[in-house]
């Protein structure tokens, strides 16, 4: 398992609302339209996938990884 | 568990170790280095390789060196140079970027080693926002790097100097 | 059978052997914290001095041919057990020495379990064997530069008692593996041949000890029973009371307080310094 600290920048009040929201995500904190969080995956596959989710939410600018740590 | 690593596999040793040939000859296996560092990054070898017993070494993807510079002046021996104080000078290794697995280099937003680099924005840069890319001079091969990426096998290894 | 006999001066080396264990322990969990004490029966750090295994620092030496880089306070550091052996002898194997210790316990608990007490145990017949196995381990310890490792058994203990604490399991299933092979065939097949023959720290020690030093001594103008109990006694399997235990004695003192206990006053069993 591996923990991804992730950036996610919105454009939205909305948008921020519904990423905060997401079943995989843990706010950590936010601030104006920048959203800190950890979000668990298991490999790049799964990735590709929760990175295209997060980026179709309307209003969403950019999905940053930030650092990443090992969950054993 | 390393059980299945190469025998004459090349280890990162601790920062201000002699070149290995040295290294090997001179570290007496003390335990010192271990023993001081506070992040307990330093391993002692063992089933890895019986005839480098006891020589410490660090596992950059399992905890890297986060270059607090306590155990050179605790090696007795100089097998770590005690007049390294400089976290800079340090030369453990150099990072290589495998852009075939590199996750930024495959169109996501990855900065995470460029944000935990130690040396920062020096020893790897973000080529347009975008694209990691290693500058040997700068680079320390203290292995955060190799740590806080999230490929798996990581996608940027330290290599040890030759 | 009932060895209570067994004194004050016993009670007082054990409680030193479970002291280095816990000591070692408290320097282990307190290296975060502090820098004062540091290190293993390798190389141990006190302030600023660094004591060095004797056979580790010689096959160093020559090894690399010149000196440690700190010069002087790993000198000051080699030279701290000889001259204590110098003195007093090989003391440290009795007192200090982890794996000695290990060794009486599991000797003793083979006592309690066999009702049994063995006393014959490997004494090679002349100490020229022993110094020309250390010769080989010295010149193995120089062309071979991880072989001084495995032949300081102490080191490797500490080292073993740090890992265990960091749960680096595989260097302590390693340990354990080598670390069985040699007891086993220490204790059960040639019984004490690493402490009588191989040790090269024990042998080097006693080549540094001073004939005039502390030793047992059988004086000739008090009556020997001819009993023979401090020889049952030694556990390296010596016979003081024939008198040629010298350069195998690591003064323990068994010997002294059996002799003591059976003959009173009139014991021809000493401790003698000069």
């Amino acid at each position: 398992m591996l923990y991804l600290g992730v950036q996610v920048e919105v454009e939205t009040e909305e948008a921020g609302e519904e990423v905060a929201s997401l079943p995989f995500f843990s706010l950590t904190r936010r601030k104006d339209n920048i959203i800190l969080g950890v979000i668990e995956i298991k490999d790049l596959t799964e990735w590709r996938s929760i990175e295209s989710s997060i980026e179709s939410i309307p209003g969403v600018v950019s999905v940053t990884i930030l650092s990443s740590v090992s969950g054993e | 568990m390393p059980i299945l690593r190469l025998k004459f596999q090349r280890y990162l040793r601790p920062p201000g170790a002699l070149k290995e040939e040295e290294f090997i000859k001179k570290c007496i296996r003390c335990g010192k280095c271990q023993q001081v560092c506070p992040y307990n990054s330093i391993i002692l070898t063992s089933w890895e390789n019986p005839f480098q017993l006891g020589l410490p070494y660090i596992d950059a993807r399992k905890k890297p060196c986060y270059l607090c510079m306590k155990c050179p002046p605790v090696c007795p021996t100089g097998a770590l140079d005690r007049n390294l104080k400089d976290k800079e000078k340090v030369r453990m290794g150099i990072a290589k970027i495998d852009k075939n697995t590199c996750w930024a280099y495959q169109g996501s937003f990855c900065r995470a080693c460029y944000l935990n680099c130690p040396i920062f924005d020096k020893a790897l840069k973000m080529t347009d926002e975008l694209l990691p890319v290693v500058v040997e001079e700068y680079c320390v091969g203290c292995g955060v790097c190799e740590h806080v990426c999230p490929v798996d096998p990581s996608a940027i290894v330290v290599y040890p100097p030759k | 059978m009932d060895r209570k006999y067994l004194s004050s001066l016993n009670v007082k080396r054990r409680f030193m052997q479970i002291s280095v264990f816990i000591f070692f322990f408290a320097v282990y969990y307190s290296s975060h914290y502090q820098n004062v004490l540091i290190g293993t029966f390798y190389s141990f750090k006190i302030g600023p001095i660094h004591i060095v295994d004797p056979y580790i620092y010689l096959t160093y030496i020559l090894r690399n041919l010149s000196f440690p880089s700190i010069l002087i306070e790993t000198f000051i550091g080699f030279l701290i057990p000889i001259v204590i052996a110098f003195f007093l002898g090989r003391v440290f194997c009795s007192w200090v020495c982890p794996y000695n210790f290990l060794y009486e316990i599991a000797d003793t608990i083979r006592f309690r379990l066999t009702k049994r007490k063995i006393i014959k145990y490997y004494v090679p017949s002349s100490p020229r064997y022993r110094y020309l196995i250390l010769l080989i381990l010295i010149v193995l310890g120089i062309l071979l530069p991880f072989f001084p490792f495995y032949m300081v058994l102490p080191g490797l203990l500490s080292t073993f008692l740090h890992q265990i604490i960091l749960r680096s399991w595989e260097f302590v299933s390693f340990f354990l593996v080598l670390f069985l092979l040699i007891f086993i065939v220490d204790f059960f097949l040639v019984k004490r041949v690493w402490c009588n023959l191989i040790c090269p720290t024990g042998v080097l020690l006693q080549i540094f000890t001073w004939r005039k030093g502390l030793r047992v001594v059988k004086e000739d103008d008090v009556e020997c029973g001819k009993c023979a109990l401090c020889s049952f006694e030694c556990p390296l399997g010596l016979t003081p009371h024939l008198d040629n235990h010298q350069t195998l004695c690591f003064n323990c003192g068994k010997c002294v307080a059996a002799c003591e206990w059976i003959r009173k006053e009139n014991n021809p069993l000493k401790f003698k310094t000069l």
